[in-house]
């Protein structure tokens, strides 16, 4: 190896191992802007770092809740050994921007679980249950992965960075406005409560959609357009788990219990299958299910059983009884 | 000023150069006049790809790393004015087929850095017992020196020496050791794989 590469190596592990601070900074500028070889000498270097950090393992996701608090102080910790996480190193990153960023910071909610997080930038992330993002933000963008469910950006104004967020195929870019992005098994919903974001999909199959406060859109793969419809409550409806609350305008048993499902580990079975279609209208706090069940069980005049587990609603016919 | 070195650039050249680097320094060897030209073609290799604007429109990564090589090279003879006849014809083997990606090849995961697991087996036991505590627990400088009864001084050193171990395994075999060690074990390997598929 050259010894360019020595020193590429050198700049990345005293990064990685005590941080760089003012006087390190100042040097680092001028051996990176000295030759075009030490810039590739140290992509390189920064990418043979990726290569080992990926394949030790870096990316472990914890599930559980008591797991999840565990393992966000440790990517916490890990984050900002690297100069990568959030509020505590925005000043590391205002100079540094291009290059100790490169692993993100991973937030994960466990089921029921809901996160309010301030990102570096004074964005806003809220996460929703059972979700998961990746905020790696770098000097020309702040760059959001939906790994999984869904979250809802407040996101602070700064032209020269764009706010893109990344969920399956589709693409999100904002500058300063609010919207929440969820994945679902047949894409990627768009809910937009202020200001405008464009959408688009990262094969670009379908043209580019500009989807503007009230407005939803939603992004199936390989699809080639992206629809966007007009519904200001129903957004607001679909988001209200900020609050925590699940609001029904007449949605079915089968919608609204979907719903509670994404929140709480005690999963509500809908044992007749004749209710799903039942339509109601309601107000009930997420982690409530059972009050939920209760008031269906008067409303829709049927039996409700709650165990530990789980929350039945609705009889079994007596048919499936004399065949158990 | 393009310092643009963000997550896709490092991860692109994670996935699509340092696997093909090996093979591509073994071509360069006959184009270059020694060494230290290799290293150079290298390092303005990576730096070419670190400014390009975009990466995704590239379909053949590989194709693309070797004929950014080709044209440095080129771009060195044509500014140098002195060329061996045997030089140009041996410039043609860096011109590979332009043939579609299969779509697995897109897909950044872990199953893309199987080759690496390989190298980090061949580093010395203090080496990777530092990596190790260090990625897997996410612990701190200070923490990994403690637990593993190292200085802090001990710690950079021997994260040095792992980086430069990797740099060298990464040049000279890239993914063909591993695949002859996988080879020796295939039939552990694929009971063990087609496991994890069947989740």
């Amino acid at each position: 190896m050259s010894e360019i590469d020595n020193e590429a190596f050198a700049w990345v592990v005293r990064q990685r191992v005590r941080g760089l601070d003012g006087a390190d900074l100042a040097a680092f500028d001028a051996w990176y802007a000295a030759d075009i070889r030490h810039q590739g000498a140290y992509a390189r270097a920064l990418a043979i770092d990726n290569a080992v950090q990926i394949a030790t393992g870096n990316h472990v996701v914890p599930d559980s809740r008591d797991e999840f608090e565990k393992g966000f102080v440790l990517s916490r910790r890990r984050n900002l050994m690297l100069g990568g996480l959030a509020a505590g190193v925005a000043a590391v990153v205002g100079t540094f921007g291009y290059s100790a960023l490169h692993q993100g910071t991973v937030l994960t909610t466990a089921k029921g679980e809901f996160r309010r997080v301030p990102l570096q930038d004074k964005s806003i992330a809220s996460i929703n249950s059972g979700s998961q993002i990746e905020v790696s933000f770098t000097r020309h963008q702040r760059r959001i992965d939906l790994r999984k469910g869904e979250a809802w950006f407040e996101v602070a104004k700064d032209k020269s960075k764009p706010f893109i967020v990344a969920a399956g195929d589709a693409l999100i870019r904002a500058v300063g406005t609010a919207f929440s992005v969820r994945r679902l098994a047949a894409g990627s919903e768009v809910l937009v409560t202020e200001g405008t974001v464009e959408v688009w999909s990262r094969d670009g199959t379908a043209a580019r959609r500009l989807v503007t406060a009230g407005e939803h859109a939603f992004l199936a793969p390989d699809a080639k357009a992206i629809p966007v419809t007009r519904q200001p409550d129903e957004v607001n409806r679909r988001l209200a788990w900020r609050e925590g609350k699940l609001v029904l305008t007449r949605q079915t048993l089968g919608e609204a219990v979907a719903d509670f499902n994404r929140y709480s580990t005690r999963t509500i079975v809908i044992v007749d299958p004749a209710l799903r279609e039942q339509r109601l209208v309601g107000q009930y706090q997420l982690d409530a299910p059972e009050l939920f069940a209760r008031d269906v069980s008067l409303i829709l005049d049927v039996p409700v059983e709650i165990t530990t587990e789980k929350i039945l609603i609705g009889r079994t016919h007596d048919a499936d009884r004399r065949a158990i | 000023m393009s310092k643009r070195m963000d997550n896709q650039v490092v991860d692109w050249l994670t996935i699509h150069f340092l696997p093909h680097e090996a093979e591509l320094r073994g071509m360069l060897r006959r184009v270059c006049v020694n060494a230290a030209e290799i290293d150079d073609v290298i390092q303005e290799t990576c730096y070419r790809i670190l400014i390009m604007p975009d990466l995704g429109h590239v379909l053949n990564p590989k194709a693309f790393v070797f004929r950014t090589a080709k044209n440095i090279v080129l771009d060195r003879i044509r500014r140098d004015a002195v060329v061996s006849f045997e030089t140009m014809a041996n410039l043609d083997d860096l011109d590979i087929a332009d043939t579609a990606p299969s779509p697995e090849r897109v897909v950044f995961a872990r199953e893309e850095l199987k080759w690496v697991f390989g190298l980090i087996g061949n580093l010395p036991d203090r080496c990777k017992s530092v990596f190790r505590a260090r990625r897997v627990h996410g612990m701190s400088q200070n923490e990994t020196a403690e637990t593993l009864g190292l200085s802090d001084s001990v710690v950079e050193h021997e994260m040095m020496r792992g980086m430069r171990l990797m740099s060298e395994m990464i040049s000279r075999h890239g993914m063909a050791r591993t695949n002859e060690k996988r080879q020796d074990a295939a039939p552990k390997r694929a009971v063990k794989t087609s496991n994890v598929r069947d989740r």
